[in-house]
């Protein structure tokens, strides 16, 4: 007993640990539940896709219209392309789409696994000899950590969309010279650390939001809790995690 | 109500299928725009300093991309060994002995190596191979020349406005020559009054000559002139009389051309007084007419016997001269 | 309110072994400094319905969940169908699970599911190989078994509490358990739709055998279902027999929770 405070934290990353701990032993044994899997893919890839669809969009033509005066200032408008997308695929549509689906999906999975806690649902499931963890944490877990990286993608086609809608107003650009523009100073480490990036963010999403919700404590306030908590943590996270990947792409980039 | 999970699966098929094609469209983007797939030759190239170039800088040939700097690596000394790739459908183009040089897509833009030069009918790039480099335009040398320009471009118009204002102001000598106009209306009766002058100068002058060349006229002085003392010293004495006077002509014509050159001395403003102009004019009017009576008298004196002989001796030993003049003249042009 | 409950069809009886079916020895749990259990003991025989008493909150629920491993003693042992609850491994617990049925106090419907879903669920995860069509056929024969075949397509949060109730026990009944274990099953329930749930567990504990823990502080409930009745009191079992028997007793703790019961009203 040191402080309840640094005692209830040192808890927390204990038990934490032992959930991820327990998601990497299930996540390999079966049984598999392909079928629940997929529906959780459904709801976490394509319920999202409006969402993602209209803020990619929004950032993309939103991003350009801003960047235009200070590139103009050098008479260098002809960069447009070039900037947005360096921004777009290295950092904006990893953590555009994390923290969407951190709040979306964290807040869905957090109140639902809540209540279910709460409501002794998940219990229900283990007395009838289903293990709850497999069937509702490795599934969410596995559907988030595919399914960000997905909707990071289209989120950069979104984006782009966006962005050259713009650019296309102003300076009347094509597409091919739009995208030749843009992805002259794309490497393939660009998209693959987002790529990577954006598993990470989804399995975080995905085990927070999990984690929150099996350990609801009783009540609404609980499932409340859950919800919120889910959220904020991912957040909080997936920034430190970007930070982290960021540096540790920079180090393989000096190979 | 969710669909049913045969539905849900084909959705998320769908879905999962168009973020695989859109990874793939990406990543054909980049290979095609950074020729990931085309074949690649490496050669080398030591700079004494990079400016700055970094790793995937491009490389240029004619101001065309023809592949991406390697890797940097320090080399000898100071030197800095860069490698390239180029690719090798552009290398063929590229001759053994051209050079490299470190240049930049824009003013503030990449830094890029840009190979040029090269000999006609040299072998093409090798794989391999060393580009020789040459000493770059750097940035900084450029800023160094401006900065230098800028220097001198502000201390010409430091002085350019100090004149400028000093002119508006009529200071100094062309400030006061453009702002008074008086001084050109001098000027020019001066010139008009000196114009004058020097005509009655000339025709002074042409009559002494005159006046001497009717002295050089032999059999016009009697003989017995040199033996008359009294008549030759008298004439002595006017011809030293006659010389003082052309002095004082010459010591009047210097003064004359110092009334020019300044506008502000006495001689000059006697010059621009009408009145003065007037005495003068009819002091040399006097002068004029003197010179014509001395002709007259001279006449006079030629014709007279007393004077004869003084002339002739005068005009033997002018011949005489001549002639020894003349011998010299011509044992010089013996001896040639 | 509800419709009458139809007679459930009869099954062959299970060979049961010879001895108790579920034996507690000597359990305890405490969660923090609270003692909520100090040495329970209970037997409980092939084919009866043993009905636990006591106020809330002194650890009936908990007395239930440590029989499915849901918790863990921090002493004693449990012994359900032979097997030490506690001593066994994942796999095996899974497998003794599912002999046992367990209907939760609040009927802990999953919400995402049809009434359909809900009883299909546990067949399809647990029991393999199981058609399509037998799935069918067994969702349909458990939802008349209880007298809801007609909610079959709804929602749980369009049914009413004793029909939460039934579809609760019915997904219970669809793994065909040995032992049905009831958490308060007549809380919150009106007197009448409690009556019809009573009935439902003695016909269910006919027609299939089962061995019944029933955990309540209704004592309506406890003299209708209960073959015995044990009484918790203060973490232990103090008195076990018939309803009669226990309150033959002139414990006053006993007393005045028989008096609590029926002086006021159904619903403490």
């Amino acid at each position: 007993m040191i402080h309840p405070a640094v005692d209830g934290f040192a808890l927390g990353v204990y038990r934490g640990a032992r959930f991820f701990q327990r998601f990497v032993t299930e996540v390999f044994l079966p049984p598999y539940h392909f079928r629940e899997l997929v529906a959780q893919c459904y709801e976490v890839g394509v319920r999202s896709l409006p969402l993602v669809t209209v803020t990619g969009f929004i950032t993309g033509i939103v991003f350009t219209k801003q960047s235009r005066p200070s590139l103009a200032a050098f008479g260098a408008t002809s960069w447009l392309p070039s900037l947005i997308t360096i921004a777009l695929v290295g950092s904006l549509a990893p953590l555009i789409t994390a923290l969407i689906c951190a709040g979306k999906l964290g807040s869905n999975i957090g109140a639902e696994l809540g209540s279910m806690k709460v409501t002794e649902q998940i219990e229900a499931m283990e007395v009838s000899g289903i293990n709850p963890f497999k069937y509702l944490v490795v599934t969410r877990t596995l559907a988030t950590t595919l399914m960000v990286p997905a909707l990071m993608l289209y989120c950069i086609l979104v984006g782009l969309l966006g962005s050259y809608l713009n650019v296309h107003g102003n300076e009347a650009t094509s597409v091919a010279a739009f995208l030749k523009g843009g992805f002259s100073n794309i490497h393939f480490l660009d998209i693959f650390s987002s790529v990577v990036k954006c598993f990470v963010f989804g399995f975080t999403i995905g085990m927070i939001a999990c984690y929150k919700g099996f350990n609801a404590s009783s009540g609404t306030m609980g499932v409340g809790r859950a919800a919120n908590a889910s959220v904020v943590l991912s957040m909080f996270v997936i920034f430190i995690e970007e930070v982290l990947i960021v540096q540790i792409i920079t180090w393989i980039r000096g190979f | 109500m969710s669909p049913s999970p045969n539905r849900q699966a084909v959705f998320v098929g769908l879905f999962v299928s168009l973020a695989v094609a859109i990874l793939v469209g990406v990543i054909l983007t980049i290979g095609d725009l950074n020729d990931t797939f085309t074949k690649k030759l490496t050669v080398t190239s030591v700079f004494d300093e990079v400016n700055g170039l970094q790793q995937g800088d491009n490389v240029w040939f004619s101001g065309v991309k023809v592949g991406i700097v390697k890797g940097l690596a320090f080399h000898g000394g100071a030197q800095v060994e860069v490698t390239l790739k180029v690719d090798r459908s552009a290398a063929v183009f590229i001759r053994g002995d051209a050079l490299a040089k470190i240049g930049s897509d824009g003013l503030i833009g990449n830094k890029i190596v840009v190979l040029y030069g090269g000999t006609e009918g040299s072998p093409a790039l090798a794989d391999g191979g060393v580009v020789v480099s040459a000493a770059a335009l750097s940035t900084e040398t450029i800023l160094a020349t401006l900065q230098e320009n800028n220097t001198n471009l502000l201390a010409i118009t430091t002085d350019l406005r100090g004149l400028s204002g000093a002119l508006a102001k009529g200071d100094g000598t062309v400030g006061k020559l453009l702002t008074d106009d008086t001084l050109y209306t001098d000027v020019s009766a001066t010139v008009a009054t000196l114009g004058a002058a020097s005509t009655n100068a000339q025709a002074m002058t042409s009559s002494l000559s005159t006046f001497s060349a009717k002295l050089n006229r032999p059999g016009n002085l009697p003989n017995d002139l040199v033996t008359d003392t009294t008549t030759y010293a008298s004439l002595t004495d006017t011809v030293g009389a006659l010389h003082q006077t052309g002095e004082s002509a010459a010591r009047l014509v210097t003064g004359l051309t110092d009334a020019t050159a300044s506008a502000d001395t006495p001689v000059g403003a006697l010059l621009h007084d009408p009145a003065a102009g007037a005495h003068l004019k009819a002091t040399l009017a006097n002068l004029s007419q003197g010179s014509a009576l001395l002709t007259e008298d001279l006449d006079a004196a030629q014709h007279s016997f007393l004077l004869r002989g003084a002339f002739k001796k005068k005009a033997r030993a002018d011949a005489k001269a001549k002639a020894e003049a003349e011998v010299a003249a011509a044992a010089a042009a013996d001896g040639q | 309110m509800s419709p009458p409950v139809p007679a459930v069809p009869a099954v062959p009886a299970v060979p049961v072994p010879a001895g108790p079916v579920i034996s507690i020895r000597g359990l305890k749990k405490a969660f923090g400094d609270r003692e909520i259990l100090r040495g329970v003991d209970l037997d409980v025989s092939a084919a009866e319905n043993v009905v636990v008493l006591g106020r809330s909150g002194t650890g009936k629920s908990v007395l239930i969940k440590l029989l499915v491993g849901l918790l863990t003693p921090d002493a004693g042992v449990a012994t359900v169908l032979g097997q030490d609850v506690h001593a066994l491994k994942p796999a095996a617990l899974d497998a003794l699970r599912r002999r046992i049925g367990f209907s939760f106090q609040n009927s802990a419907l999953y919400d995402s599911m049809s009434v359909a879903q809900n009883l299909a669920f546990p067949l399809t995860m647990s029991a393999h190989g199981v058609s399509a069509a037998e799935v069918r056929d067994r969702v349909a024969d458990a939802l008349e078994a209880v007298g809801l075949a007609h909610a079959i397509g709804q929602m749980p949060s369009e049914l009413s509490g004793g029909q939460r109730k039934r579809v609760g026990i019915a997904r219970t009944l669809i793994l065909r358990p040995e032992i049905m274990l009831y958490d308060e099953p007549t809380a919150g329930l009106d007197p009448v739709t409690s009556t019809e749930i009573n009935e439902l567990i003695n016909q269910v504990q006919q027609a299939y055998h089962t061995t019944s823990i029933i955990i309540t502080h209704d004592l309506t409930c406890a003299r209708s279902t209960g073959q015995r009745v044990a009484m918790l009191l203060d973490g232990q079992v103090s008195r076990v027999g018939t309803f009669d028997e226990v309150f033959a007793s002139d414990d006053p703790r006993i007393a005045s929770f028989y008096a609590y019961n029926f002086t006021n009203s159904e619903h403490a």
